[in-house]
């Protein structure tokens, strides 16, 4: 329960770091949303090497799949726009959460092992949709970074609602 | 969102028509509405990730993003459709028969 309790800590800095912090640029904000792109799909992978459980392993596979594509395309753009994503406290917030997770997580196997994971993946998926929908998208300045980053929420927002049917299965 | 684009507007009641349905920001396009048997439904998938058109029993088609693929509708009754990778993604299309 303690790990629980400040894992969401953990997981609730970021969106409390950006409601508090100047409003960031486009530049930061392209770093945050790629950030937990890559975040989940290095979790995808944890879960495919570690899992075997065939329901685990297609989500597992989905979020590498998806997130990969949608970040295919935010890095064509800062291309294209000339920018050079700029890291920032929330990516590193993320980024530091999420490598706490992933220890957390590489301690456990089986059963156990998919509950954590896609528990885990409602919670991320929850707490950056918060931060699309809240800070990126309405603070993205390029028309373009906008219409991704609502792509994004629509795939998080998903992937949100897959996760919750896959940890409901789990728990029975 | 998405756009139901009735391709080849049949001249005659009789005659199958082909229905566009548009995949797009993780959703189907809207339903079209009398389909009958013989009829052709094209998925176009218009996002950047990879979906299914999957009904059991019925079709499962495999759509890579830019892709589409075609189904011509069978038998009358309900199909349920989902996308097999985002099982959120669903439809219902509702087929009569013939004339």
């Amino acid at each position: 329960m303690l790990t629980r309790l400040m894992f969401t800590t953990l997981l609730l800095l970021p969106t409390a770091a950006l409601a508090q912090a100047q409003k960031p640029n486009d530049a930061q904000i392209a770093h945050i949303a790629y950030t937990a792109g890559v975040l989940d799909v290095t979790a995808g992978k944890q879960a495919l090497a570690k899992s075997s459980n065939p329901d685990v392993k297609a989500f597992a596979s989905e979020m590498v799949r998806d997130h990969q594509a949608v970040n295919e395309k935010a890095l064509a753009l800062v291309k294209k726009l000339n920018v050079t994503p700029e890291d920032n406290a929330t990516s590193q917030a993320l980024t530091k959460g999420a490598a706490a997770k992933q220890a957390e997580l590489g301690k456990l196997s089986g059963a156990a092992f998919d509950r954590a994971y896609v528990e885990n993946e409602v919670a991320y998926h929850k707490t950056v949709n918060g931060a699309l929908k809240d800070t990126l998208i309405p603070g993205s300045q390029n028309a373009e970074l906008k219409s991704l980053l609502q792509t994004g929420l629509s795939l998080f927002t998903a992937h949100q609602q897959h996760a919750e049917h896959l940890s409901m299965s789990l728990a029975k | 969102m998405g756009a139901l684009l009735l391709v080849g507007i049949a001249p005659h009641p009789a005659e199958a028509a082909r229905y566009v349905i548009e995949i797009k920001d993780m959703a189907f396009g809207p339903a079209p509405r009398h389909l009958k048997v013989g009829d052709t439904i094209v998925w176009r998938n218009n996002d950047m990730f990879r979906h299914t058109a999957t009904a059991k029993p019925g079709f499962d088609l495999h759509l890579a993003p830019g892709a589409e693929g075609e189904v011509t509708l069978q038998k009358s009754g309900v199909l349920n459709v989902i996308c097999r990778y985002h099982p959120n993604m669903t439809m219902r299309l509702a087929v009569e028969k013939g004339q």
